[in-house]
């Protein structure tokens, strides 16, 4: 209850609704590609940056890079970072420079960065729930090791099976696995950090674990919709691909926004606890 | 420093590792411990092995029981000097 009345939740979710009523307007002429769907997709990264600048500020309280959950929130916030500057920056390419953009290209470089600074908060994910690695044969081990295999089988297998490599261009075809690859790396550290630690996880962390894998589902949902319709020239800038990335930073954002109470009201507790300590020391002398 | 004081430091230097400086808050709310991290000087006082059990259940509000392997294995070498009679019930 506290999140729903938290007055930065509100505000973010009007921002949110905002925008999906701006996106609900123009659907009936999104094929027109006016300057309504343009705008749209030029700003609605800002909710991406809402979100990593609440998430950094979250990451520090929890330690920042010295922890390892800070580390985790750290890597999540740049993550979004790097989704509105590959936004901005095909914005600019498209409506800016009024090019064709080009492939690969400046966004990317911020794209790809995203999914690798989402698996390295995957990892740390999955460690601040202490999930461990080893090549001992147990039944987490499986899991940990199946479930990436069959999602990255199941990548490859949709993205990549009769995928005609331009062998002339190298990072073309490094991107062309990587996209893919990469997201289903970072969708598994999610589903195993959930798989693994949901018998045990409690106390009140669990929600704000519990929001940052679904964020990162959300995520995976926008990424594999855009992979998708992009490998089967199907994507049409300000359909329903562009609303779940919105929905997935805003998502983020409110996780973010979760783990900055959970360290308020843990901190207003303690202090009171001390303060309690404090009274019962003074009556006992 | 004796063997509670030991695992307490311990586990509060592996909470820390996780969650940073608010591991070392909620171990300072835990009565009957005395901690002074800039030093990483924790002192037990009255009943160790219940103080020990509150300190593992103050992190245990924080990520349930998760946080409670994570103590077990912040404090698996120092419990073993203990006598089992002496070991803290929560990191049996």
């Amino acid at each position: 209850m506290a999140l729903i009345k938290n007055k930065l939740v509100i505000l973010v979710t009007i921002i949110f609704l905002g925008y999906v009523g701006w996106w609900a307007s123009f659907q009936s002429i999104v094929e027109d590609q006016g300057k309504s769907v343009q705008w749209f997709g030029g700003t609605y990264g800002f909710m991406a940056l809402i979100g990593a600048v609440i998430g950094y500020f979250a990451a520090q309280k929890w330690g920042g890079f010295k922890t390892i959950l800070g580390k985790a929130l750290m890597f999540f916030s740049l993550g979004l970072l790097a989704q509105e500057a590959g936004q901005l920056i095909y914005t600019y390419y498209t409506y800016g420079a009024h090019i064709d953009v080009p492939y690969p290209s400046w966004g990317d470089a911020a794209y790809f960065g995203s999914v690798l600074l989402y698996i390295c908060g995957g990892i740390f994910l999955a460690k601040a729930v202490g999930v461990k690695f080893s090549l001992r044969p147990t039944k987490s081990n499986i899991i940990a090791i199946g479930i990436p295999l069959a999602l990255l089988i199941a990548s490859y297998w949709i993205f990549l099976n009769n995928h005609v490599y331009d062998t002339s261009q190298p990072l073309t075809v490094f991107l062309d696995f990587g996209y893919p690859m990469g997201q289903a790396i970072y969708i598994s550290l999610g589903l195993v950090a959930y798989l693994l630690s949901i018998k045990m996880l409690g106390g009140v962390m669990r929600a704000g674990i519990l929001f940052l894998i679904f964020a990162l589902f959300v995520q995976y949902i926008s990424d594999w919709t855009f992979v998708y319709q992009t490998s089967r020239d199907l994507w049409i800038p300000g359909k329903f691909d562009d609303l779940f990335y919105l929905m997935a930073y805003f998502v983020m954002t409110i996780t973010m926004i979760k783990f900055h109470l959970i360290y308020r009201d843990l901190i207003n507790k303690t202090n009171q606890v001390a303060k309690m300590h404090d009274e019962a020391k003074v009556r006992g002398a | 420093m004796d063997v509670y004081a030991q695992i307490a430091t311990k586990i509060i230097a592996q909470q820390e590792t996780i969650i940073g400086p608010v591991a070392v808050e909620q171990a300072k709310a835990v009565s009957g411990l005395k901690v002074d991290w800039d030093k990483h000087q924790v002192t037990v006082t009255g009943n160790e092995q219940s103080v020990i059990n509150k300190l593992v259940d103050q992190y245990k509000e924080l990520f349930g029981k998760i946080s409670v392997e994570v103590c077990k294995d912040a404090a698996s070498k120092l419990i073993s000097q203990l006598p089992a009679d002496k070991q803290p019930s929560s990191l049996k």
